[in-house]
């Protein structure tokens, strides 16, 4: 008689059989992310939040105020320095890298350093938000449980956004605007396919949330409503200010993080007590400016407001939320973009009250827009912005003066601020985060990438390096120092070196900067590397990996494209 | 395949962890909030018996953000805006609570307080209506009910309602308790009402149980002699209804004579129904009220009762 199987080999079995079906393995583990997420955020805000108010209460003594963020930041400068380098910041563009460029790999320890750094940053007062980092955590819990249970790499990257969309809606209570931010920002893409598990895993998320802190949005606001038609008005200046703020606080941050980048390497460490000083000495003379500040937008909301106070809250948080994040501190600007909205919505909406108070509601109605528009100006995610803000209030009585400033605020900023900020910051890392509405069915460069010629030693000089190449049909060649790729030299660049008599010039001085030469990445549709073959004039192109600019993956060459539209090979040059 | 197996057993196992982690968690963050919340709003009560009410709404307002669900705190804001004469404020902090239940009594109490601070009778008469048939702690709901009924019926008595204030006493005249204090009020109230038949049944039924009380024995003698003087009782027939109300006719004429000579009055003109001989009488009072006040004295409450309740 055949011995009957053990739980152990039926377990096992089970799971075996589990994984061939997907659709049914792909909702139990949106379950279990959204599971999982939701409780690791739960206790990731209650501990924030607990220590919060024990590091920095309310009332307590300025010094308090003045040391606890300072030495905070030092701490966790050191820890992000030392163990955990790649918490640091806000954790969005970091999951959009995950799910776009890294095939959904986040490191466990990222997802430790994060939770940790975060941690003390929050409770040490710095000026920004929990939100962005527990995207990360959300990402990092789904990619580590999806890489051990050995799913495939689509897999585990289509399970990313879940972890997303779950960690969002637990930080900030809103389930829906959660998905949509998941899509809108991190996937890039409205009609993205994960949009069902991401929902389940948002939902799943909300409801460990609501059972453990109950059914309590994040702010309270009494019911607002348009006083009078022409209060519209009102509300289109207040989306250019918004917009015009966005703007401003977006280039300060971006400018800051590039200065600090510039800093000496041995100064890492240190750099995020520059943030946490510069919280400490403004909190010292004004303690609302420390930490998330949730509960003062809260009175701001419902009408609690002095004007001169709110102005000089708005500048100050802008600077140092601006600070804390361009030094390295870990946490997100998600937070911090709402409270900038509500006080450029209150002072707005609390200047021109004071101007026509028979037609206009006072600031707390402001500040409710305000809060949509910084964030649609700020994070450009205009879907999201007034979805959240309805979540976030429960008021559905405002909702036209919200899109109005929302879409001004958006345009705005994108006018002036070409790149969104998540993507600009990635850049400033190296990164170039592909475009999710470019993909056709013509397929993407590495479809047509070939092989890259053989490379010229930056050291080599423009009459040698013409003497090598010409014979060949390329009119721009790759140029390596030290087996590092360091750009393309033009066919073009080394004839006019050489009419100008400067046969001497070395490769090295003829490559420009890389990030400026025209290049393309593996997963660029083919029309758009026509299009920037035609703009640059070179019939061939770089493909660099999107992770590292000095990764030389291949080359696209022009006739290679054109057969892939169906076009016969042409001669080259 | 033992690695799967694996991290499905650690995953439980750290979901589990953070269950306990968070339900320690929220515990705490619940407990020292509300904490917090109670010292607030005690704090907010210290500097409402101290005639503080503007520093009281700050304290109101932190506990509220402390603690949410706790409904006391906003009742207690509302009242320390209607004290501050934030009455707007108090108005819309009241709304919010009853939107969450419409039929708190404390809460319908409280803004229909706020009513009869703006001089919104009609609001205030519907929140006094929903307060009365509202929900109320079990152990308070009959003296909250029967309070909220004698407040309103105050109102009414103030704003001369005679119709609507005899009918919030009838019911009340059932629900009130025995004590010879409330009874007496009750009494007092039916007067108002134009009943004074009601009233004097109340004291003759309280001086069976206190029969040396003065006060108790005075409201009898004003409730007989209103019953004797008024004509519009109803056990009358035609012609005691006429001469009665040409006896309350003639009073009002002495104390007009006593104000002014007789030659300068202006007699009035042969009445031949009861009602135009009142009508007449009740315009010679004005008159000696409006002139000559210092003649109106507590003997004429009775007439002044008498003329009052057959105005409506």
């Amino acid at each position: 008689m055949a011995e009957a199987p053990s739980l152990y080999s039926r377990f096992r079995r089970w799971i075996d059989e589990f994984r061939d079906r997907e659709n049914q393995m792909t909702m139990a583990l949106a379950v279990c992310v959204g599971l999982l997420v939701g409780l690791v955020t739960v206790a990731f805000v209650l501990v924030t939040g607990r220590l919060a108010a024990r590091m920095y209460p309310a009332g307590g003594a300025g010094w308090r105020r003045l040391l606890v963020p300072t030495f905070g930041s030092l701490f966790t400068g050191f820890l992000l320095a030392k163990y955990f380098p790649f918490a640091r910041g806000s954790g969005i563009p970091q999951a959009k890298f995950a799910v776009m460029v890294n095939d959904g790999y986040i490191r466990m320890r990222t997802v430790v350093g994060k939770l940790l750094c975060c941690s003390i940053s929050l409770a040490s007062g710095i000026a920004l938000g929990r939100e962005g980092p527990s995207v990360q955590v959300g990402a990092g819990i789904a990619s580590v449980l999806g890489r051990n249970l050995g799913l495939s790499r689509k897999q585990v990257k289509a399970l990313l956004p879940v972890g997303c969309a779950a960690a969002l809606a637990a930080a900030f209570n809103t389930p829906v605007a959660a998905v949509i931010f998941t899509l809108e920002e991190i996937m890039g893409d409205m009609h993205a396919a994960v949009l069902g598990t991401a929902a389940i895993g948002s939902a799943t998320s909300w409801m460990v949330l609501h059972y453990f802190l109950g059914d309590n949005p994040l702010f309270h606001v009494p019911s607002y409503q348009l006083i009078h038609n022409t209060e519209l008005i009102v509300y289109v200046a207040l989306g250019v200010i918004g917009g015009l703020g966005s703007v401003a606080f977006v280039k300060l941050l971006l400018w800051m993080r590039e200065r600090f980048r510039h800093l000496p390497g041995r100064t890492v460490w240190i750099q995020p007590a520059v943030g946490g000083l510069t919280v400490g000495v403004m909190g010292y003379f004004l303690p609302d400016v420390m930490g998330v500040g949730y509960d003062f937008v809260d009175r701001v909301l419902n009408g609690d407001a002095v004007l001169r106070t709110l102005a000089i809250l708005c500048v100050l948080k802008i600077v140092a939320t601006a600070t804390s994040y361009a030094s390295g501190n870990a946490g997100g600007i998600f937070g911090p973009s709402l409270f900038i909205g509500a006080m450029m919505g209150a002072v707005t909406g609390g200047a021109a009250h004071a101007l026509f108070p028979e037609s206009t509601a006072g600031p707390g109605a402001y500040a409710l827009v305000g809060m949509g528009t910084a964030f649609a100006g700020i994070l450009r995610t205009p879907f999201t912005s007034v979805l959240m803000i309805f979540e976030l209030t429960r008021d559905y009585t405002i909702i036209v003066p919200l899109m109005v400033s929302n879409t001004i605020a958006y345009l705005i900023s994108e006018k002036f601020q070409h790149l969104p900020i998540y993507e600009a910051l990635a850049k400033q890392d190296g990164i170039h985060m592909p475009d999710p509405h470019s993909k056709t069915r013509l397929g993407e460069a590495v479809t047509v990438m070939r092989a890259a010629p053989p490379a010229l030693p930056a050291g080599c000089k423009a009459a040698e390096a013409m003497a090598q190449l010409k014979d060949s049909p390329f009119d721009a060649w790759p140029v390596f120092d030290d087996g590092r790729f360091e750009g393309m030299v033009r066919h073009a660049d080394l004839a006019r070196a050489l009419s100008l008599e400067d046969r001497s010039a070395t490769l090295r001085e003829l490559v420009g900067e890389l990030e400026d030469f025209p290049h393309v990445h593996p997963d660029h549709p083919l029309p758009a590397v026509l299009e920037r073959m035609g703009s640059s004039g070179l019939n061939v192109l770089p493909v660099l990996g999107r992770a590292n600019l000095h990764d030389l993956l291949g080359i696209v060459v022009l006739d290679d494209v054109l057969k892939a539209y169906g076009f016969a090979e042409r001669r080259m040059k | 395949m033992i690695r799967p197996v694996r991290t499905v057993l650690l995953a439980a196992a750290a979901a589990l962890a953070f269950v306990a982690i968070d339900t320690v968690l929220a515990k705490t963050e619940q407990y020292e909030t509300g904490r917090e919340a109670a010292r607030l709003a005690d704090e907010g009560r210290r500097l409402m018996k101290q005639g503080e009410p503007e520093a009281a709404i700050e304290s109101f307002r932190a506990a509220i953000a402390n603690e949410r669900e706790n409904l006391e705190y906003p009742l207690e804001l509302g009242r320390a805006l209607r004290t501050a004469g934030r009455l707007e404020e108090a108005e819309a902090t009241l709304q919010d609570l009853l939107r969450n239940n419409a039929m708190d009594g404390a809460a319908n109490l409280a803004i229909a307080r706020v009513f009869v601070k703006q001089g919104e009778f009609e609001a205030a008469s519907f929140y006094y209506h929903r307060a009365i048939y509202g929900q109320w702690k079990a152990d308070e709901i009959q003296k909250s009910r029967l309070q909220v009924r004698f407040e309103l019926a105050d109102l009414l008595a103030r704003r001369d309602n005679k119709r609507e204030l005899l009918a919030e006493l009838l019911p009340l005249q059932t629900e009130a308790p025995g004590d010879e204090g409330t009874q007496q009020k009750l009494a007092n109230l039916f007067l108002t009402a134009g009943s004074p038949a009601r009233a004097e049944d109340i004291y003759r039924a309280q001086l069976r149980v206190h029969p040396r009380d003065a006060a108790l024995r005075e409201g009898l003698n004003l409730t007989t002699q209103i019953l004797r003087l008024d004509p519009m009782r109803p056990e009358l027939n035609e012609r005691e209804r006429f001469q009665r109300s040409l006896h309350v006719l003639q009073l009002v004429m002495d104390r007009a004579s006593v104000c002014a000579p007789p030659a300068d009055l202006i007699q009035p003109l042969p009445a031949h129904t009861p009602q135009e001989n009142l009508a007449a009488a009740r315009q010679f009072w004005k008159l000696v009220k409006k002139d000559c006040p210092s003649t109106v004295s507590d003997s004429d409450r009775p007439l002044e009762v008498v003329l009052a309740g057959t105005s409506q």
